[in-house]
């Protein structure tokens, strides 16, 4: 042993050299990269112009409770009587009974305010991202109704198997320090 | 009835408000007091969480650099890799690890407008810079990943030699398409595909579900499946442990041939003594690596061309290339209904000439890429080849730099490391027997 | 094994190995029980079952069954509950899975461990044997490796190469935001000169005032000549005061609008050149060009195709519409069938290959380019153009291609009867003639065909008369209901007699022509390739009347309007009319 330590093989010799070049260009690639990086971390949102409520949100999250569920932007609200979201097409009649509601879980809460004026929010729990409300509406009403990636509940994951399958690439990333686009607010 | 009159009076206003593009119901003027909801906006984890994740990550590459190469013990290993596997799996949900961050790497090299997370940056590199000084200890008792396969392992199989050797190649080919599909922007290939996040996210969709079970079950009986034959992170750990200062040794101090390691390691790590080939094998491999050595840019461009092939169906993976494809489809008649993606892009309003000029453009990137994996593929079996005729000079008993995981199992197994373990028997050279 | 004596088990060993046994048991039961939820749970939408909306539709229809609507009411609840509980079973199922597979996991390592071996030598004294061995192993097996690999590669290439630059087409706008799509009726098509030969084909015209008199060279009567960017041999068509023509190269193509007062260019469309690798396989002959097809108009929108399958349609203010690739012909000398419309649609003959396989008529919707029918054609590819014609009170389709010359209904692309007469390359465009078809078939007959009461096959009944002579390849005849002349490429004019078929003469005029001859009230206008207009009166003796020089090439068909010729050069595009008329 005694031996290899005083004549270097020219195997020794070659590793070393790859070795002193191969750290030095780690060491330059990290500078580079790290001089190009961000100290803001993305995270995903969806861009609720760019999304046509097509229902994979509930589908393709590998959460089996979908981390997108609607929001409802309040400010931009009619509060109609005859609610788009709320309603289906066809309503029999203008009640909370489930035959009437857009909402396959039930998850809008329809309370009345004043005439003619009723406020609609979100059962966040019960609330799947299908996206049916939305569709609703943004159709015949203010587009008040859209979905959001919630971040309590998001992983972040690095390729996320919604925004891989979103047919309007409607899924961005954004600053984890303002990580909601919401309509009708700054 | 007065339902249905109610909707076309509101269908007639929303078109009207949709012609003059105004909000179309105005916003209520309240008479009683009614203070209008904001909606929720739950934060995210915060910065520092991920600040932790890399310290932790430091930490524990460093004492894992301690087990394997000082403490030696199997036992401690083991402990550290639950713990790497409940942290860095179950705690973090493996995301993102080390292994994704290849590909997060790759597209900002190529995209500008997507800059590196300082923590993933870091997750890419604090194992490629402890590998190049103390071989693959991240494999050992750090990656999640390698850490799922490595405590379920109950009865390996031995891989014969020229199977590990071939499946190697796929582990290139992997890492490869990896880089190929993040350069152009089309997908984390290695994340869409991780075969054990399903587990640590506790969640996943059906094929996800299907790939991750047969990894476990593989896991079971072959050791460590993905790791070596699939890893692509560990391709690039594999050539910056070949360059480590302190490789893992079997024996603490000193081989003696004892051959009790030999079937010690379950992934083949253990490499025997070589002796030098008879003289007429060492002439005909010489003429052979020759003969190679010239093919090898026939080789590499064969493996182009065929890369060159595969480009324009390698570019479906990409979302521009795909909806240009399904656009030009429903332009020619032969949709049968629209799909999601052309509806909407149809309301983006956006040209058409524009979408097919990018998916031009994009597929010219895959062709350009493709071309390459395959001569760099075609490059690789060739120099593999050249590999097999060299015959290196080796006389002890080692852990091969590049395929030694760092588990530890084969530490146990060497009669030195009994006497490390058990000072008060005397040695070898004292006459006595040994443990 | 070397161990050979049977170690008792230790109790903790046997522990483990029963909780190794019950765990992996409940670990599948659970598995089992955890895909059938995700497939239900992914599979299912509460709303959507399939009872339930019968149940709806039912209760729509008895609005008054209060006991239907409690059923309705409990039915949806119970659904959404199943819902709920089954995603609350797969999220806490899952965990549960996992901390069972862990237990497994953990007792199966612990009750193994006896079948662990010690680590002994392998049993392969020759060691140098071994390493020749393997290395020979390692390499077969990387050959086998590469060339595997190469041939999934090579598998993936069998998906041709997807176009993807195509043609362009405006997404659909809301109905508030365009005019309602409006169309030409055949007669305001044919008070113009909108397609090749005039709306219907014939190379008739009726209109008044036309020049029979100008001089390139002085420049007499020629009121304007501009220059065509881009070359082509279609010809141009007019409407109002406005010229349409197309040009193309291998990889540019353009449509020019052109004021017919001034010969202003007033507008250049641009139309993509789609890849599409069956590019590399056309064949254009010279004589063809990449724009042989002429364009046609119905005065609101101007539609163009080109030679590798390209059309498209600009409003006559010169907005595009839409852009569409069909596919490229394959076509022996170039694709070059003119377009023809009836009111709402476009049509195309799209007569490609060398067997009667893929060649169709295609109808486009005017405002969308929408596919609005397609009809199968039993023929190979032709060089001819559809035309549109009245007969019988109605309005028929009528084609050429080997062997069949075929009427369709123009508004459904409906085949309405077909005879069996021709064969070789079809070019000459058929035209109507005292009632029936005049079609051509190169170098060898000239065919009639009646067209009273035809339906279906008409080949044993309908055929009128059939006649060799020094028939023409290129050229298509034209007729003024008692003699109808063909003009063969050498010069050689033949007249017939429309009802029996009969040569009446056959004048040799010493030019090449290529154009097709038009009729001007009562006198024949021959176009040649010198760019000489021979004037030639009609009746049952040739008889020249002049010979006028362009002073340029000519291989385009002339247009009309009223007092005015337009004739497209190969470079340039002159406007013919006396002033003042």
């Amino acid at each position: 042993m005694a031996d290899k330590q005083t004549h270097p093989t020219r195997r020794q010799f070659l590793r070393e050299g790859l070795w002193a070049g191969t750290l030095t260009a780690v060491a330059a690639a990290a500078a580079t990269l790290a001089a190009r990086a961000r100290d803001d971390r993305r995270v995903w949102q969806i861009d609720p112009y760019k999304c046509i409520a097509c229902g994979k949100c509930a589908t393709h999250c590998v959460l089996n409770e979908s981390a997108v569920k609607c929001v409802h932007s309040y400010a931009m609200c009619g509060y109609c009587d005859l609610c788009t979201g709320y309603f289906v097409p066809e309503p029999k009649d203008l009640t909370t009974a489930a035959a009437n509601q857009l909402c396959p879980t039930g998850a809008i809460i329809r309370t009345f305010v004043e005439d003619p004026y009723f406020e609609y929010t979100i059962d966040e729990p019960l609330c799947i991202g299908c996206g049916k409300c939305v569709k609703g509406c943004g159709a015949f009403g203010n587009g008040s109704l859209f979905l959001q990636v919630r971040h309590d509940r998001c992983l972040n994951c690095n390729e996320c198997a919604i925004a891989a399958a979103c047919p309007s690439q409607a899924f961005v990333r954004v600053p984890a320090n303002s990580p909601y686009l919401l309509k009708g607010y700054k | 009835m007065s339902h249905r009159l109610k909707l076309c009076v509101l269908l007639g206003l929303a078109m009207t408000a949709i012609a003059f593009g105004v909000q179309r119901f105005p916003p209520p003027q309240f008479e009683t007091p009614h203070t209008i909801p904001t909606p929720t906006t739950p934060l995210p984890k915060s910065v520092t969480v991920e600040i932790v994740d890399t310290a932790v990550l430091a930490a524990a590459l460093a004492l894992a650099a301690y087990l394997i190469h000082r403490h030696r013990r199997r036992g401690w290993i083991i402990a550290m890799s639950l713990f790497s596997l409940l942290y860095f799996g179950f705690w973090r949900k493996g995301c993102v690890c080390s292994v994704g961050a290849v590909g997060n790497l790759t597209l900002a090299i190529f995209d500008s407008s997507y800059a590196l997370p300082l923590t993933v940056l870091a997750f890419f590199l604090l194992p490629l810079l402890f590998a190049l000084f103390f071989g693959r200890i991240f494999c050992g008792a750090v990656c999640p990943l390698g850490m799922v396969q490595e405590l379920i392992l109950i009865r390996p199989l031995r891989v014969p030699v020229w199977l590990e050797a071939s499946l190697r190649l796929l582990a290139w080919l992997y890492l490869g398409l990896a880089l190929l599909m993040a350069a152009t922007g089309s997908a984390f290939v290695i994340c869409r595909y991780d075969p054990f996040v399903a587990f640590f996210r506790l969640g996943a969709n059906p094929q996800m579900w299907v790939i991750s079970i047969s990894f476990l079950l593989m896991s079971l009986f072959v050791g460590r499946p993905y790791c070596r034959f699939l890893c692509p992170y560990g391709v690039i750990l594999r050539q910056f442990s070949r360059l480590s200062k302190w490789r893992v040794t079997i024996t603490p101090d000193e081989c003696i041939h004892c051959r009790l390691c030999e079937d010690a390691c379950p992934y083949g790590a253990v490499q025997k003594p070589n002796v030098e080939w008879p003289h007429d094998q060492r002439i005909k491999a010489r003429r052979r690596v020759r003969a190679l050595i010239v093919l090898l840019p026939v080789i590499a461009l064969l493996g182009g061309w065929v890369g060159h092939q595969s480009a324009a169906t390698l570019s479906q993976s990409h979302p521009t290339v795909r909806l240009a494809e399904q656009v030009r489809l429903q332009q020619a008649g032969l949709l049968a209904r629209p799909t999601d993606e052309t509806t909407a892009f149809a309301a983006t309003g956006q040209s058409i000439e524009t979408l097919y000029s990018q998916a031009a453009a994009k597929q010219r990137q895959f062709a350009i890429g493709a071309t390459l994996l395959g001569a760099a593929m075609g490059l690789l079996c060739g120099l593999t080849l050249v590999r097999t005729h060299i015959c290196f000079r080796q006389d002890e008993y080692q852990a091969h730099r590049a395929g030694c995981v760092a588990c530890g199992r084969c530490f146990i197994s060497c009669p030195r490391e009994h006497l490390r373990r058990n000072p008060k028997y005397p040695t070898i050279a004292e006459g006595s027997s040994p443990c | 094994m070397l161990n050979t004596e049977q170690r008792p088990l230790s109790p903790l060993v046997q522990a483990a190995g029963g909780v190794a046994i019950v765990t992996l048991i409940f670990a599948v039961v659970i598995a089992a029980l955890l895909s059938v939820s995700l497939y239900r749970y992914a599979v299912t939408d509460p709303l959507q079952a399939a009872e339930l909306e019968r149940l709806k539709a039912q209760y729509l229809t008895a609005p008054t069954d209060t006991q239907l609507a409690e059923r309705i009411e409990a039915m949806d609840v119970q659904l959404r509950r199943q819902q709920f509980a089954r995603l609350y079973f797969l999220q806490h199922g899952t965990a549960l899975l996992i901390i069972d597979l862990a237990v497994f996991v953990a007792s199966a390592v612990l009750c193994t461990r006896t079948w662990r071996t010690p680590a002994l030598p392998d049993s392969s004294p020759d060691r140098k044997a071994e390493q020749i061995r393997h290395a020979l192993q390692v390499r077969t097996a990387v050959t086998v490796a590469a060339v595997a690999i190469g041939a999934a590669g090579l598998y993936l290439a069998q998906r041709p190469t997807v176009p993807t630059t195509d043609g362009n087409t405006k997404p659909e706008l809301p109905a508030t935001t365009i005019q309602s799509p409006s169309f030409a009726t055949y007669e305001q098509m044919m008070a113009q000169w909108p397609s090749f030969r005039g709306a219907d084909g014939s190379g008739v015209c009726r209109f008044e005032n036309i020049p029979d008199d100008w001089d390139g060279a002085t420049g007499r009567n020629i009121l304007w000549k501009s220059p065509i960017p881009l070359p082509g041999h279609n010809s141009p068509i007019v409407w109002g005061d406005r010229i349409f023509l197309s040009g193309a190269t291998e990889t540019a193509q353009q449509v020019y609008c052109y004021d017919l007062a001034s010969g202003q260019l007033l507008w250049t469309g641009e139309v993509i050149v789609t890849p599409d690798a069956a590019r590399d396989d056309m064949h254009i002959m010279e004589d063809t060009g990449y724009a042989a097809p002429t364009m046609v108009t119905d005065g609101i929108r101007a539609a163009a195709i080109f030679a590798g399958g390209d059309i498209a349609c600009f409003t006559v203010a010169g907005q595009k519409l839409w852009q569409r690739h069909l596919g490229v012909p394959e076509s022996a000398y170039g694709y070059a069938a003119s377009l023809a419309a009836f009111e709402k649609n476009i049509i195309v003959q799209y007569d490609v290959t060398y067997d009667t396989q893929d060649s169709r008529l295609i109808a486009l919707d005017w405002q969308t380019g929408k596919t609005a029918w397609q009809t199968a054609r039993p023929v190979p590819n032709s060089w001819t153009s559809p035309t549109v014609v009245p007969i019988a009170q109605t309005h028929q389709l009528l084609t050429s291609g080997s062997p069949w010359v075929i009427a369709y209904d123009p508004r459904s692309g409906r085949e309405l009867y077909r005879a069996d007469c021709l064969s070789g390359d079809v070019a000459p465009t058929q035209i109507l003639a005292d009632g029936k078809i005049i079609a051509i078939e190169p170098y060898n007959n000239i065919v009639a065909i009646r067209t009273d009461a035809a339906k279906g096959d008409v080949t044993q009944t309908h055929l009128a008369w059939r006649k060799a002579g020094n028939i023409p390849d290129i050229c298509s005849p034209i007729s003024d209901n008692t003699l109808v002349w063909t003009l063969a490429t050498d010069g050689t004019l033949t007249a017939f007699d429309v009802a029996d078929g009969t040569t009446v003469y056959t004048q040799s005029l010493n030019a090449e022509v290529q154009a097709s001859p038009c009729l001007v009230g009562e006198v024949l206008y021959i176009l040649t390739v010198r760019g000489t207009m021979i004037l030639a009166k009609t009746g049952r003796q040739y008889e020249e009347i002049k010979r006028l020089e362009l002073g340029e090439k000519c291989y385009a068909s002339p247009a009309f309007a009223a007092g005015r010729i337009v004739i497209r050069g190969v470079e340039n595009l002159y406007c013919i009319g006396a002033l003042g008329l």
